[in-house]
């Protein structure tokens, strides 16, 4: 509860800060929310369990596939929802962070901008290697042993990006890389907030590792929030 | 009548408990100790493992040997064929050491040597003295045998041995002469007859290395009981055999201080060269995908993906000229990449600059700077227990397994970037590193890493002088694993091919049915078959004494599946019986079942 109740303190702090920034900067800006949840309709696969002999003191025994996972209410967590028709600086100025705790990837989907530093963390204290699959950016394999407790990460063109560790074949997380300055990830119910969207009509996409990609077109209203559902289905 | 058939039945069941009772203590007896005794009933000098002292200072009974046998390092240049090959020096059978002298079977595979691809080099082994695969007197007369080997004397009999032929030929391929191959007819008639490879008179057509790889001409025996040709191109074309060391280095100095740029006139010669030289594993679209990457089991690299393993840039950079001129001219061990040092450094630029044009890597990307690699320290003790320290902080045991055997918790897993599997390299095996085996080969890959697989690039994390001890440390690790039991073309039999003959087999064979204590014998074989590993027919110990054809056709079919091994089959010695009769060589019974139903 206390993790679920974090983030959407911070959001609203930040929302808070930067509508006044926008009243104080731009008074004649006219813009608007956009909320809404990611959903799943049908029954979702029941999570498999594997069991794991490697590194047991630190990873654990066992892993549960986190590929899909949907929360009360048919949310999606870990989908990407981002305003595709508009490039800036980004909203959020919090430096993205990917840990690597309890040999998973903390958090599985982090946002990045082109150019922009992504840290990767070794919370685990053991030989973890950042190996990246991508397809505009060059692919990065670097050994990140227990000691080196920090590796910055930076990557040019906005793609998706699956990072693996080779050394612990269950981990999975992923990088958006995208210019967009509205861009979110869903939480654990599936929802999402994108603030200070300029009003007018947008295109809305949404991007999940297992479900692929949606789009809709969303109209912003300056003041107001606009409410939106993605809806996913099996096939 | 049916109290008879009831006696009968009484005394098989009898007879099956006895002879259960003395197969179970027999089996228990089949021990380490009882293991010894055998082996040391009929090998000479072997070492008493409850004794480890005893290997060391038991003379071998003839200490007047004149062969004195040296384990041949692995990575030697190959041998040089010699084009004048003296006609048959078959040393006398009395001055050649016995190669079983050495202790088993285990340590006489570890003296022989090795080709510069890893395997046993059959023929430098009898030119060197170490095996006389041809038990005949110096003459070429009739076998002059030190003990009977009534079967070996029949084969030999019925197909009079010929004197080892030394006859050359060179087979110049009309449309690459530059893959020319001298076939050295005395190394094949060692072991062969000319009916071997010549059915009929004059036959012997040269295959394309397709039909080689599927088993014809050549690949009868090559890739079987004989080195494999897919990782060993330069022991038939020589003109691949890789250079000697400080060539190779003077040459790769010289490119790395003057690259021959690119240029137009250098691209169309290196497409040209291309269709020539690389086209058939790299494919004409340079993905990996040519006419003979069926066949091979290092799958050739894609150009396409731009991604290279070998490279002296650190982290995501392409590599440089230099980097892909060092793997054309030096090739890769191990795999099908032979070395083309052959082809004159402005040839391997022009190569360089057309794979190049495979892929828009080079274009887009920052050129990589490169690595230095610095001189390396003394590899002093204490370094050397920072590199151990190292090996398992930095997590190379995840992978590469706590002694180098490439077995770590993590060696399983592993996939490269096509997402097929891929294993670690076992660096206690010995083995050539594709890379380079070099200290400074060994210290670019740990900091650069291996594109395209999951070695990560430690560069930017590791100082030079702790880079320099986990050197030392994998280095101090090679070589350390033990002996591996099989050679290339030793053959397990499993049990379940070989059911039990049915009564109609044997009568068609026209033979004995078998007695009621045979029947019960082979029960309890069965019984006992479920906890006993299959037999491995090593091949490689027979070689050292035999010719092919002591024992094929006429012990055994050269044809998988052909040769219904029973132990039934043994008993009326038929197959391996034919000379382990205990009388030729030790007989297969129950004391001897360790011999061939040994764990790997």
């Amino acid at each position: 509860m206390q993790g679920a109740n974090r983030p959407s303190g911070t959001t609203a702090r930040w929302v808070m800060l930067l509508l006044s920034l926008g009243i104080l900067l731009h008074p004649q800006a006219q813009a608007g929310t956009v909320v809404g949840t990611v959903k799943y309709l049908g029954k979702p696969p029941t999570p498999r369990k594997a069991a794991i002999s490697q590194d047991t003191e630190i990873c654990g025994t066992e892993k549960q596939s986190a590929y899909l996972v949907v929360g009360p209410d048919q949310g999606i967590q870990w989908a990407v929802v981002q305003i595709a028709d508009l490039t800036g600086a980004k909203s959020s100025a919090e430096p993205p962070v990917v840990d690597q705790k309890g040999c998973d990837f903390a958090p599985r989907v982090v946002i990045v901008r082109p150019g922009e530093e992504v840290a990767i963390l070794n919370s685990d204290g053991i030989l973890h290697n950042v190996h990246t699959r991508s397809k505009e950016n060059p692919a990065v394999n670097k050994a990140q042993p227990g000691f080196v407790k920090r590796m910055p990460l930076t990557f040019k063109h906005a793609e998706v990006i699956r990072l693996k560790c080779d050394v612990h074949g269950w981990m999975t997380g992923w990088i958006m890389v995208t210019d967009s300055p509205h861009a979110s990830v869903t939480d654990g119910a599936g929802s999402f907030r994108l603030s200070d969207v300029p009003a007018g009509t947008h295109q809305l996409t949404t991007w999940h590792e297992k479900l692929g990609e949606q789009s809709q077109e969303i109209t912003v209203v300056d003041g107001q929030e606009s409410r939106v559902v993605f809806e996913f289905s099996r096939e | 009548m049916s109290s008879g058939r009831e006696r009968g039945r009484v005394c098989t069941r009898a007879s099956l408990v006895v002879l259960l009772s003395l197969g179970l203590v027999i089996l228990a007896a089949c021990s380490q100790a009882s293991r010894h005794k055998t082996l040391k009933f009929f090998f000479d000098g072997v070492p008493d493992p409850a004794d480890p002292a005893a290997g060391k200072t038991s003379e071998p009974p003839a200490p007047e040997l004149p062969v004195v046998l040296q384990p041949v390092a692995p990575g030697r240049t190959p041998p040089a064929i010699p084009s004048d090959r003296s006609l048959t020096p078959l040393p006398a059978l009395e001055s050649v050491a016995p190669i079983e002298t050495l202790g088993g079977w285990k340590a006489a595979l570890a003296a022989l040597p090795t080709d510069y691809a890893g395997g046993v080099d059959w023929v430098q082994a009898v030119d060197d003295g170490l095996i006389t695969p041809r038990l005949l007197s110096p003459t070429g007369g009739p076998p002059a045998l030190p003990f009977s080997l009534d079967t070996l004397a029949r084969v030999a009999s019925e197909q009079p041995d010929l004197p080892v032929l030394s006859l050359d030929i060179d087979l110049v391929p009309e449309q690459r002469p530059f893959f020319s191959v001298r076939f050295p007819h005395a190394s094949h008639t060692t072991w062969l007859g000319c009916a071997s490879c010549h059915p009929d008179a004059g036959s012997m057509r040269t295959e394309k290395m397709d039909s080689i790889f599927a088993g014809e001409s050549c690949g009868k025996c090559h890739g079987k009981v004989a080195f494999e040709p897919e990782i060993a191109c330069a022991r038939c074309h020589e003109r691949l055999a890789p250079g000697d060391e400080s060539t190779v280095e003077a040459e790769l100095s010289r490119a790395r201080e003057v690259p021959l740029p690119s240029s137009g006139d250098l691209l169309a010669r290196g497409q040209e060269l291309y269709g020539t030289y690389c086209e058939f594993c790299h494919g004409e679209q340079g993905d990996g995908d040519g006419r003979l990457t069926p066949w091979l089991k290092t799958r050739p690299r894609d150009f396409t993906a731009g991604k290279y393993k070998f490279r002296t840039t650190i982290g995501t950079a392409p590599p440089t000229d230099t980097d892909l001129f060092r793997t054309i001219t030096r090739g890769v061990p191990g795999t099908s990449m032979p070395a083309w040092q052959a082809l004159p450094p402005e040839d391997r630029w022009a190569l360089v600059h057309f794979i190049k044009t495979f892929t828009d890597r080079f274009d887009n990307e920052e050129p990589g700077e490169p690595i230095t690699v610095p001189e390396p320290p003394e590899m002093t003790e204490e370094l050397l227990a920072t590199g151990r320290e190292m090996y398992s902080q930095a997590g190379c045991n995840s992978c590469h397994g706590e002694t180098g055997g490439g077995d770590g918790p993590a060696a399983d897993s592993l996939v490269d970037d096509r997402g097929e599997p891929i294993r670690p390299f076992n660096f206690a095996s010995g083995r050539p590193l594709k890379s380079g085996s070099t200290p400074a080969d060994v210290y670019r890959v740990i900091m650069t890493g291996l594109a395209g697989t999951p070695m990560p690039g430690f560069g930017e994390v590791l100082p030079p002088e702790t880079a320099w001890a986990l050197t030392g440390y994998v280095g101090s690790l090679s070589g350390t694993a033990r002996q591996p039991f099989a050679v290339r073309g030793d053959i397990p039999f499993d049990r379940k091919e070989f059911p039990p003959e049915t009564e109609m087999e044997i009568r068609a064979r026209a033979i004995e049915p078998p007695t009621a204590a045979e029947l019960a014998e082979d029960e309890l074989f069965l019984l006992a078959g479920k906890d006993i590993p299959p037999a491995m027919f090593p091949h490689g110990i027979h070689r050292i004494r035999f010719k092919c054809s002591s024992c094929h056709e006429s012990i055994f079919k050269m044809k998988a599946g052909a040769n219904p091994v029973t132990m039934t089959a043994m008993r009326r010695g038929e197959f391996c019986a034919s000379c382990h009769d205990g009388n030729l060589a030790w007989q297969v019974a129950f004391t001897t079942c360790v011999q061939c139903h040994a764990e790997r």
